[in-house]
């Protein structure tokens, strides 16, 4: 301990002598001769209090944020878990609602739904040739509708119908389709047809839907042909 | 002291045994440890969509579960089997085996839609999980469903373009490896590895569903009221080769191939060779006013019989000595006729446009098992080669072939590659579209308008196929009633490929519809059998593409010579 103590005291002078301006230089040198011991350095009980909680509370400090982080990382897994079987849930819907819309728009289901609102397939397509409402094929009523009904259809849709009012939008390259399967009203569904402005025939971007029909042409061979 | 060296002897042990667990047992204990949270799934990679034209969806894929149980945690199988059985719609009693055990994983049902899961789920069920997988919907069932193939229990290609396509449709399957707590739960501070799945191309096509959809049920009531065992048709775009429709019949629903007969899953269209008979005299005739041997209007003596290599040959209908036109040959389908035009070029011409044609050589669709049909080598020519030959004897065609024929003449002469694929689609959204084939001029422009003339009299008043007609519109063709050749002998037998091929409209063409009949119970000729069918679908085909009749009336072209 005594070797401390020493060591104490000569870091002392050595620490202190560079900042000793030249006249406590000298004064130094004479007090040399009476190197005495100098008390030991007690500690400071209040500032190793301080100390200690400083540590402490850094420590606390530092457990707490870890908690923290580590409940908030959780959370946060837990959300993302429920905001994927959230998502998968909802991308399950959306793929059911478009799997039921590809049966509903698939061709077989259309003449299905089109045969019901009582339509036919056309068997002759007729063009309107947009300017100029030149009609470009032979209009012939559908097979299968009433005749009243074929009247009105071909009035409404190949005659009378005045084409130069049309939307040029509606022309293709060519012209305008007519002959797509015309409605024929059955008893009590006049109303549907008389909503249809004659116009809503002629959409070329819609595919026209033709149907299965025995065909007027099989009836038509009564004379065997040899090939 | 005693207690002393007690302690010391219990921390050695316990020292040695922590020294042992972490520095000498430690990396691999760690790892154990790693490997019983780590999971390592596979992500699949979404199948490519194939979709039609106008990109309605032909098959599609969406997402589906397996029913998977643990049959260590089920204490009632019967009564978990019979809850599930209605849901899941396979019989209890087929279940409740499935359930019973101790095996720790099992599949109970596989593919099922997600909806149906989660009926499952609300069960509450021990013991019962799912896995999410993928299913192969195909909307429109019947639809296509020759051209566009199937997949099988794995989601793999087996038919159709689904097999040929594998590579562009299935994309790259990923997955993912992380670090799971009890429950399954990832672990949020531990590593994560993810290699993403690539999803596979879509694949547009040429055919539009609409004709196809036209196609198919004309053909099927055809092969039906003519009791036949089968019959295709074809529709395609002259000016480019596409292929609008390539329907066949009996058919297969592709949402359930295993309940169809394996010939009804391929596409006869590609598949099928057979003698093109007289839609062959096309190619012969062509090739004779290709060289100028004749023009339509050219009058060739035809005699009720001919001998050739010691045979003779004749007509359909027997008659006198006739004074035929060249059209008059066409229209009425002479086989006598078509022979002596056939020798005013010979038979190296003869042939050399049966191959400019594309007699023999693949379609250029890449289709699996595409037969590419036959014509023998003209060095191995008999004497009854030329004859036969020139009219559609002795050498056989695909249906798309034969189609390609048409669509050659109709289109000025200049065949090309048909088309059955459209574009392919990236994921990110890139249109990749496949190279045209080349395009060769097999006859002049001015002999394919002579050509198409003298196919607008067959549909006419004195030709064969006066039911292929379409009022208001120009069109032509070619009937053909071929003898069908056994594939399992080889041989002839009585039964005949009744077709018709035409094209509309005939003066400014657009489109190609072909016809084939495969032996016909009830009925024998193509205009008779194909005629009405390609009516039909042209019809509807000319409304769907929105092509107008041309306006124009058909020249009068005499069929016979007076005196």
């Amino acid at each position: 301990m005594t070797s401390t103590e020493h060591a104490v005291a000569v870091i002392d002078e050595t620490v202190s002598a560079p900042e000793l301006t030249a006249p406590q230089v000298r004064k130094r040198t004479r007090a040399h001769a009476h190197l005495s011991l100098v008390a030991p350095l007690s500690p400071d009980r209040a500032s190793r209090g301080t100390f200690v909680l400083i540590v402490t509370a850094i420590l606390a400090f530092a457990l707490i944020t870890m908690l923290v982080i580590n409940t908030s990382l959780a959370q946060g897994s837990f959300t993302v878990q429920a905001l994927r079987g959230e998502f998968q849930a909802l991308q399950e819907n959306e793929q059911a609602l478009l799997e039921e819309v590809a049966a509903a728009s698939a061709p077989i289901a259309l003449e299905y739904r089109a045969r019901e609102l009582g339509m036919v397939p056309s068997s002759t397509p007729v063009f309107i040739s947009v300017p100029g409402g030149q009609v470009l094929g032979k209009p012939r009523p559908a097979p299968g509708i009433a005749s009243s009904t074929t009247a009105r259809i071909a009035t409404n849709a190949t005659f009378t119908t005045d084409v130069s009012s049309l939307p040029t939008t509606f022309a293709g390259s060519r012209g305008i389709a007519v002959g797509g399967s015309a409605p024929s009203p059955r008893s009590g569904e006049d109303a549907l047809w008389q909503e249809l402005p004659p116009r809503s025939l002629v959409a070329p971007d819609q595919p026209l839907v033709v149907v299965s029909d025995s065909g007027p042409d099989d009836q038509l061979m009564a004379e065997p042909v040899v090939d | 002291m005693i207690l002393l060296v007690a302690t010391a002897i219990v921390l050695t042990l316990f020292g040695g045994r922590l020294l042992e667990l972490q520095v000498l047992r430690g990396p691999s204990l760690a790892e154990a440890a790693l490997g019983q949270r780590l999971k390592t799934t596979d992500l699949p990679a979404q199948r490519g969509s194939i979709l039609d034209s106008a990109g309605d969806p032909l098959a599609v894929t969406v997402e589906a579960r397996n029913v998977t149980a643990d049959q260590t945690l089920i204490d009632d199988p019967a009564s978990t089997a019979a809850r599930l059985a209605p849901i899941v719609g396979i019989d209890a009693a087929e279940l409740t085996p499935r359930l019973t055990g101790d095996r720790k994983f099992v599949y109970v049902a596989k593919m099922i839609t997600p909806e149906t899961w989660n009926r499952i789920s609300d069960l509450e069920l021990p013991g019962i999980f799912s896995e999410i997988t993928t299913r192969r919907v195909y909307p429109g069932g019947e639809l296509a469903a020759n051209v566009v193939g199937f997949v099988g229990a794995e989601g793999v290609g087996m038919g159709g373009l689904e097999y040929a396509l594998e590579k562009e449709l299935a994309g790259k399957a990923g997955n993912q490896t992380f670090e799971k707590g009890p429950g399954g739960r990832v672990i949020p501070t531990a590593n994560v590895e993810r290699v993403d799945p690539e999803p596979g191309m879509d694949v547009r096509l040429t055919i539009d569903r609409d004709i196809q959809f036209v196609a198919q049920e004309a053909i099927a009531e055809r092969v039906r009221s003519a009791q036949a065992a089968s019959g295709t048709v074809v529709v395609m775009e002259v000016k480019t080769g596409r292929i609008l429709a390539m329907a066949t019949a009996p058919t297969f629903d592709a949402n359930d191939p295993g309940s169809a007969k394996a010939a009804d899953r391929g596409n006869r269209v590609l598949t099928d060779v057979f003698e093109p008979g007289s839609t062959a005299k096309v190619i012969t005739l062509s090739g004779v006013v290709n060289e100028a041997a004749a023009d339509p209007y050219t009058v060739i003596k035809v005699p009720p019989r001919l001998r050739r290599g010691g045979e003779a040959f004749q007509d359909h209908t027997p008659h006198g000595t006739l004074r035929l036109t060249l059209s008059g040959i066409m229209a009425q389908s002479s086989n006598i006729g078509t022979i002596l035009a056939a020798e005013r070029i010979g038979k190296y011409k003869l042939y050399d446009y049966m191959k400019r044609f594309g007699v023999g050589d693949d379609t250029g669709t890449n289709f699996p098992a595409e037969g590419d049909g036959y014509i023998p080598p003209v060095e191995n020519w008999s004497a009854t080669s030329l004859p036969t030959i020139a009219f559609g004897q002795g050498l056989s065609v695909n249906a798309v072939q034969a189609a390609n024929v048409f669509a050659t003449v109709a289109n000025g002469g200049i065949r090309q590659d048909p088309r059955l694929i459209d574009a392919f689609i990236s994921p990110t959204g890139e249109v990749i579209t496949p190279e045209s084939g080349e395009r060769t001029r097999v006859i002049s422009r001015e002999a394919s308008r002579q050509v198409l003339t003298m196919l607008e009299t067959v549909v006419g008043d004195g030709g064969t196929a006066p039911l292929a007609k379409i009022p208001g519109y120009r069109v032509g063709g070619k009937t053909g009633t071929a003898m069908f050749v056994d594939p399992r002998c080889g041989c002839y037998t009585r039964d005949v490929v009744a077709s018709f091929i035409g094209v509309a409209p005939i003066d400014d063409p657009e489109l190609v519809a072909a016809v084939f009949v495969s032996q016909p119970r009830s009925g024998r000729y193509g205009g008779q059998l194909g005629g009405p069918v390609f009516t039909r679908v042209m019809t509807y085909s000319l409304q769907a593409r929105q092509i107008p009749p041309t306006g124009t009336r058909a020249p009068r072209i005499p069929l016979t010579a007076k005196g």
